[in-house]
């Protein structure tokens, strides 16, 4: 019943948006069902009329100095747009130029011998002229001509190449993604120098016409993959992209599961490294963080730095990280599951100073772990919003009035608090997985509370399932629990010598594995 | 249609989880009394079950909690009932998973112990693993109330004596569960450790003093520290411990203590002249312990000497404490006659028909082969210069 009414809803919203885009749109169509048209002072009407009401449009007229009957005109957007360029290699040529004498194809004769810029195009209706002017570049009509040069004249601030914030290391590259598209490709680019790598652009966003830019190394990139998200992509029907988040909520595999199907970094080494073992990377324009896929349960547990340090220590991270997952899932519901259930399985000392601890404290050892859950995501939902001024205070209030007075108070007991940081310490080490991670562990703990451990084991079955029936673009997501092969297992809960990882994942790369030959000493 | 179905099973599941799911009781820890251990005597009339169970309590001194033992009586017709009326007293509920030591009276136990352990035997709550003793004094309860001489509670300090016997070899432990197996078995009779309150630094504590002997679950009478090492070298208890020696030199008694390192012992049953024998084989492997003399028992020659006298004390040790439950108590607390039904299951069974005791008579021989490893750190005695 439910699904009816979805698949009923979706085609009213296009319409909606249709017509909501509507007054643009359809008089855009409608012009450009003729053209543009022979004289400059009607183009320039036509666009002042689209662009009415927006003050930002600059239309500059000019001549040329030898022959005032070349006149001309520029239209662009304030403010995305390099002066310089504008005022040298457009405006200055066009009025000094002696080359140009007859107005049969002036435009060309000015595209060929006049503007000194990389990249100009002749065009002609009236859509071409819009989008080239609110994408930033510039739109020379002259008289007489009914096409017109679109030039690129881009040019806006952009923030500094800097180190991400949320995913540092430390020995590796330090750059990451900024907001602007070129920049980000750019950097994709010198890490992959070879024709083999693909972008490709489209638009998403009915009213943002957000620029997205599709990756991926043909060859090794599987194509049922690309077709697969070429689908998920064409399907996207929204009105504006704001960040690359939503389009990896648009494109996931599955709408409800608290795991990602679409991986997601800040790191252009990251993107490489993705790419070279057969994953596509989608880069959108205005935000820095690039998304990956398809995206499997491992790589959770995975950072770049793993491949960039010795892999005995890489290991025993990557252990640690899985070992903070299972204590941040766990560690609540069986403590929980232990000292109200089965408080038998506790030793005599531990059951002891545990109860110690609990004399005198007014709340059910359920209600204090959950009610301290709580105050942690409080306090750690505050620290990311609030401005960093104010952080220092937060920390005072939330470590000495939380931590110390409440167990002082006796309104909960310090083995409590002892779990929940530790719970909570173990969270923050797996930052991407958080969300999940928050999750599951309430349903756990309730699960606990209510039949003990039974309940918890009920809940890890429960994930498990869950984990096991989700898919990533077709790929298992437990790829390596799934089919034990020793080749895919030097990837995961541990890292190998690089010599050792011979091949690519087999789902997401079947068709060119073979990656790595290296002899080292032995060859 | 699709989504009640699916909403029924979800309501079925749970309903069933938590209505047929064995433990669903959620219990505060500090809602309930922790009984660390419990004494079992007769009132004075004799027609009660008088428990006294030590309970962790906690005192609230400022911001922490102190922990201590407290001791509640309570009555009953039987150790449920009585167990049972603990909440009419103190008002909490007991939980007994944590509960490591059982003080059985000597009264009840010459009436028999097992319908005392039925019920530690049957339990949910109380665990298997819990160390049976008997009190050799009047009452078992004041073995439980014993003056502390450290800070931690009665049955605490009665456990860890039990624990660290394999460092001393004095005691036999036996826990509840191995002593059900015993009492059911065929050709063995039960032992339990034996204590009782010895006067120390002016506080009557609780001291380990050897062995119950038991007949069938009745208790027949108590083997001495003395006699209970031998007891254990004979049933392979033993892990550590110390013989020590008297050796008779030139002017003085020396006294030599040997330090056991491993012991393994090996008892097969013989027929000779018709006649069911007992080899009894101790192996024992020590090392000089400590020398009080300046006599160098080193050497290899004074070194035989001293294993042969080693040898020969535990090999009459054991003789004896054979002989003594041989005659004093008659029952077969060593085992031989599962030994015999295991290896010569004829003979045991025609004794079985016949109903003779097989034990009472036995025949043993006893060999004791002692190996002296080394001297510890030091390689000569400490000698006396001028």
């Amino acid at each position: 019943m439910f699904k009816s009414k979805k698949i009923k809803a979706l085609p009213n919203k296009k319409a909606e948006a249709g017509s909501a885009n509507g007054t643009t749109k359809d008089d855009a169509s409608a012009v450009s069902a003729n053209g543009l048209k022979k004289t400059l002072e009607e183009n320039i009407k036509i666009i002042s009329e689209l662009f009415k009401d927006d003050d930002t449009l600059v239309i500059r007229r000019f001549e040329n100095e030898q022959n005032n009957d070349f006149k001309f005109c520029i239209l662009f957007t304030n403010g995305m747009i390099s002066s310089t360029a504008i005022n040298d290699n457009i405006i200055k040529p066009l009025m000094l130029s002696t080359s140009i004498d007859s107005k049969k194809n002036l435009l060309d004769a000015i595209m060929y011998h006049v503007l000194f810029s990389n990249s100009v195009e002749k065009i002609s209706e009236v859509n071409k002229v819009i989008e080239s002017i609110v994408s930033g570049d510039t739109i020379l009509f002259a008289e007489g001509s009914s096409e017109a040069l679109t030039i690129d004249s881009k040019g806006w601030q952009t923030r500094a190449i800097e180190e991400p914030d949320g995913e540092k290391l430390i020995r590796g590259p330090r750059e990451g993604f900024t907001e602007s598209l070129i920049m980000n490709i750019s950097m994709v680019r010198r890490k992959l120098a070879t024709n083999n790598l693909k972008f490709k652009f489209r638009t998403i966003g009915v009213q943002s016409q957000t620029k997205i830019c599709l990756c991926y190394i043909e060859g090794i990139a599987n194509d049922q993959i690309l077709k697969e998200l070429n689908k998920r992509l064409d399907t996207i029907n929204i009105d504006g992209i704001t960040a690359s988040g939503m389009i990896a909520e648009l494109i996931s595999d599955s709408a409800i599961s608290p795991f990602k199907s679409v991986g997601s970094t800040e790191r252009p080494d990251i993107i490489a490294a993705k790419l070279l073992e057969g994953r596509f990377a989608i880069i959108v324009d205005g935000t820095p963080v690039a998304l990956t896929v398809p995206h499997i349960f491992i790589e959770y547990f995975q950072a770049n730095e793993d491949y960039y340090i010795n892999y005995y220590f890489s290991s025993i991270n990557r252990l640690l990280r899985v070992l903070c997952f299972l204590l941040s899932l766990s560690l609540p519901a069986v403590y929980v599951a232990l000292t109200t259930f089965h408080q038998e399985m506790v030793p005599t000392p531990l059951i002891r100073s545990i109860s110690a601890a609990r004399q005198g404290v007014p709340f059910p050892t359920v209600v204090e772990v959950l009610g301290l859950l709580i105050t942690f995501e409080i306090l750690r939902e505050a620290g990311t919003r609030m401005p960093s001024a104010i952080g220092q205070a937060l920390s005072i209030v939330g470590a000495l009035v939380l931590g110390q007075s409440a167990v002082e108070a006796r309104l909960v007991s310090a083995p409590v608090i002892i779990i929940i940081a530790l719970t909570s310490i173990s969270g923050l080490a797996l930052q991407k997985i958080s969300g999940a991670l928050m999750v599951s562990r309430v349903i756990f703990l309730l699960f606990s509370s209510i039949i003990g451990l039974y309940g918890y084991i009920f809940g890890i079955l429960g994930l498990l399932i869950h984990l096991f029936s989700l898919r990533s673009f077709g790929v298992p997501y437990m790829l390596t629990l799934m089919n034990f092969n020793p080749q895919d297992i030097k990837d995961t809960v541990i890292r190998a010598p690089l010599i050792n990882m011979k091949y690519r994942p087999k789902f997401i790369a079947p068709n060119n594995r073979v990656r790595n030959t290296s002899g080292g000493k032995k060859k | 249609m699709k989504h009640a179905r699916g909403l029924l099973s979800i309501l079925l599941i749970l309903t069933n989880l938590t209505l047929l799911c064995g433990c669903w009781n959620y219990q505060d820890i500090e809602k309930v009394l922790l009984v660390s251990g419990f004494a079992i005597d007769k009132n004075e009339q004799g027609d009660k079950y008088l428990v006294t169970v030590e309970v962790i309590d906690f005192e609230m001194a400022g911001k922490e909690a102190k922990q201590s033992g407290k001791y509640v009586e309570s009555e009953g017709t039987t150790i449920f009932d009585a167990v049972r009326n603990v909440i009419n007293i103190v008002g909490k509920k007991m939980y007994w998973a944590h509960s490591n030591i059982l003080i059985i009276s000597q009264d009840i136990a010459k009436e028999g112990i097992s319908p005392v352990l039925d019920l530690m035997f049957r339990d949910t709550e109380m665990r298997e693993e819990m160390y049976v003793l008997i009190s050799k004094e009047k009452t078992a309860q004041e073995v439980l109330k014993q003056e502390l001489l450290l800070s931690q509670t009665s049955s605490d300090n009665i456990q860890s004596m039990i624990t660290n016997q394999k460092g001393v070899g004095l005691a036999p432990i036996v826990k509840v569960y191995e002593l059900v197996d015993i009492l059911e078995e065929e050709g063995i009779s039960t032992v339990l450790p034996a204590i009782q309150l010895t006067k120390n630094s002016d506080k009557k504590t609780a001291e380990l003093t050897g062995t119950a002997v038991f007949k069938s679950d009745k208790l027949v009478g108590f083997l001495n520290l003395d006699e209970t090492r031998p007891f254990l070298f004979i049933t392979n208890k033993i892990k550590k411990g110390l013989i020590s020696v008297n050796e008779d030199s030139s002017n003085q008694m020396d006294n030599i203590t040997l330090e056991i390192f491993t012991t393994k012992t090996k008892v097969e049953p013989k027929i000779s002249d018709k006649k069911l024998t007992m080899n009894i084989e101790i192996k024992i492997e020590v090392a000089l312990g400590e020398l009080e003399t300046s006599v160098d028992y080193i050497k290899k020659d004074k070194q035989d000497k001293l294993k042969k006298d080693a040898e020969a004390k535990v090999k009459a040790s054991v003789e004896a404490v054979i002989k003594k439950v041989q005659n004093d108590f008659s029952t077969d607390i060593f085992g031989f006659g599962r030994i015999t039904k295991a290896n010569k299951p004829s003979v045991w069974r025609s004794a079985k028909q016949e109903g003779t005791n097989l034990f009472k008579d036995l025949k043993t021989n006893v060999k004791v082969d002692i190996t002296i490893k080394n001297s510890a750190l030091a390689s000569k005695p400490i000698k006396k210069g001028d």
